[in-house]
This record gives structure tokens, C-alpha cells and sequence, in this order.
């Protein structure tokens, strides 16, 4: 009986173990921009196959955006298109194009998925302790030296179980959560003259 | 599993590695595509693929490590190990335009997270910004 339960909990301890490895693995793909808005990462623009100098803008205004995408942690790849967004700040400040991008990645959170780590990594633990102190004393109690042990395998039981609850409560957390991206873009919004392919 | 007292530590782990979690700063530095100094065209947009083009690829990102461990004395250990990881893209590109002072497309932007938890105590977290770029060349 022992050594059936002690094999029992080592069981459920590799299991548990394995059970709580938690991992997220996320791609975001910026899509390209498509070409009737010229946008450059450095101080000039190439515009079809012709280079347009900084010299040659006709108006230069500099924008910040910020940009939040929130996206499930279920889905292992997201493309996230910055044209809507480029357009916009474009449009509001009457220019044609957009020179010296910076794009940077200015966060990336998620309460979900750090809360769902917690929650199954507590789990396994409480599961683990409290199951195999249930499983303990009641061994021990058909033993030659029961006792009033048999009053805690319940209060063991209820905790190993309530570990089992949250564990499982975990991967419903992990499918319903989202991670969020902070994503920044600063620029110049300018205006040129020769004409757009 | 003989001896309960191991339960508080445990407990001390979990709620440390939960604060190490959450604490961390973002490498916000490193995951940054900065070219507007530079002065040859760098275009975003979709463009039609040159006769002669050469592709390069530049990453940079941010890789952290940590374990902690229960002490039979009581308390906890958390050993981290974090870096980044290359230069900012900016500064690796701009060895793009010693060769090829024309111009150069960006073809694609990948922005990739990678985080993994073993029972709160063993954890890792990455981050890279992955760029390939094309530049046209004359035969």
C-alpha cells in the first residue's frame, strides 16, 4: 500500500510538473505598405524608381502615434497593418508621404497569460501537496497505526481538489486571454510634388 | 512529501517569480527600427522585385532567464540572467550602405515573443525584431 502510493504521488508530481510548463509563442508580421502612400524609414523617399531628397519636400510636419493591437494568445501569428494608420496622420496634416519612420515596439503585456502562469503553477502545487497528503494519510490510517489521522483527509482532499479546479481553470484562462502590443510610430509627414506611381 | 513545512516556501517561490514577472522592464531600445538618419532611401512599401538584388538579414532582441530556487535556511533565490542580444537594427543596417549607397526595401518586419514557465520557477523570456532587407546592385 505504501509503495503504490508513493509511486502514485511521484506520478502525479511528473505529470503536474509537465502539465504546468506554460509557453507562448507569438509572431507579428508588419504587412508591407502598398505604394500610393511612399513611406521611407530614412531622410529620403524613393518614389517609384526616382529618389526624392529631404531638400525636395515641399512641407515637412513630424507625428507620434501609438498604436494598441491586442491579440488572443491563442493565435501563434498576427499581421498588423500600419497603412490605415500612416494614411490618417498623413491626411491630417495635408502631406502626400512619409519620411525618417521609426517604428518601435514600446510594450508588449500580458496580465492574461502571467495570470493563467500563476494560476496553474499554484494549482499544480496546491494539487500536488494536497492530494498526496490525502493519499498519505489515508494509507496510513489502514495501517497498523491508524490514529485520528482520518480527520484531515478530508481538509487535504478539499485542497488538493480546489488545486485540481484552478489548474484546470487555468487553461480556459490561457484560451480566453488576449496579449496586448504597444506598438510607436514617429515620422515625417511631407509633401512632394512629383507625381506618384 | 513527509515534510509540510516545504508548503511556505513554495508559496514564497510562486509570489517571487509572479513579482520577477512582472517587474521587468521592456527592452524597448533594442526592439526599435531607427534609419531617419540615414540619408539613401530605406522603403517600406511593396516594391518590384530588381533584376540583381541582395538579401540581409539583421535581428536584434532581448533574451532573459531566471530560476529560483526554495533554501533550506528559508527564503528564496531567484537567479536571472538577461541581455541583450546585437546591436540595434539602425546601427547594423547602416553597413548595408557602405556597399550599396543607391537604396534598399525592407521586404519584411517580424516582431517575435517567446516566453516559457515551468511551475514558477524556472522561466524564460525573448524578444526579437527581425528584418530582412533587399538592396538592387549592378551587374
Amino acid at each position: 500500500m505504501k509503495h503504490t502510493s508513493i509511486f502514485a504521488i511521484a506520478l502525479a508530481f511528473l505529470a503536474l510538473t509537465f502539465g504546468s510548463c506554460m509557453s507562448l509563442h507569438q509572431k507579428l508580421t508588419f504587412k508591407a505598405i502598398p505604394s500610393d502612400l511612399p513611406v521611407s524609414a530614412s531622410s529620403s523617399i524613393l518614389v517609384g524608381d526616382k529618389v526624392v531628397q529631404l531638400d525636395e519636400f515641399e512641407s515637412s510636419v513630424p507625428f507620434s502615434l501609438q498604436k494598441e493591437i491586442k491579440i488572443p494568445l491563442k493565435t501563434p501569428d498576427a499581421v498588423v497593418d500600419l497603412y490605415p494608420d500612416l494614411k490618417a496622420a498623413v491626411d491630417k496634416s495635408g502631406g502626400n508621404a512619409i519620411a525618417g519612420l521609426k517604428i518601435s515596439i514600446k510594450d508588449f503585456s500580458s496580465s492574461d497569460y502571467y495570470w493563467a502562469g500563476f494560476e496553474r503553477y499554484m494549482g499544480a502545487y496546491f494539487a500536488i501537496i494536497g492530494g498526496a497528503l490525502a493519499i498519505e494519510i489515508s494509507a496510513m490510517s489502514t495501517g497498523t497505526y491508524a490514529s485520528g489521522s482520518d480527520n484531515f483527509v478530508l481538509p487535504c482532499a478539499i485542497i488538493g481538489g480546489a488545486g485540481a479546479v484552478l489548474f484546470g481553470a487555468s487553461f480556459l484562462h490561457e484560451r480566453l486571454g488576449n496579449s496586448v502590443y504597444t506598438i510607436g510610430l514617429e515620422g515625417q509627414s511631407v509633401k512632394i510634388s512629383r507625381p506618384l506611381q | 512529501m513527509k515534510n509540510p513545512r516545504i508548503l511556505p516556501y513554495l508559496l514564497i517561490v510562486g509570489l517571487l517569480s509572479a513579482m520577477v514577472f512582472s517587474c521587468a522592464s521592456f527592452p524597448q531600445e533594442q526592439l526599435t527600427l531607427n534609419l531617419a538618419n540615414e540619408i539613401p532611401p530605406v522603403t517600406l512599401n511593396e516594391v518590384a522585385k530588381p533584376a540583381h538584388a541582395r538579401n540581409f538579414t539583421y535581428e536584434a532582441g532581448y533574451k532573459s532567464q531566471s530560476m529560483s530556487a526554495a533554501t533550506r535556511g528559508g527564503g528564496t533565490i531567484t537567479m536571472t540572467m538577461s541581455g541583450n542580444q546585437n546591436m540595434p537594427l539602425g546601427t547594423q543596417m547602416q553597413t548595408l550602405f557602405i556597399n550599396n549607397p543607391e537604396w534598399a526595401a525592407i521586404t519584411s518586419l517580424v516582431f517575435s515573443v517567446d516566453l516559457s514557465n515551468v511551475l514558477g520557477v524556472l522561466s524564460t523570456t525573448s524578444y526579437t525584431l527581425r528584418t530582412d532587407a533587399e538592396v538592387p546592385f549592378q551587374k
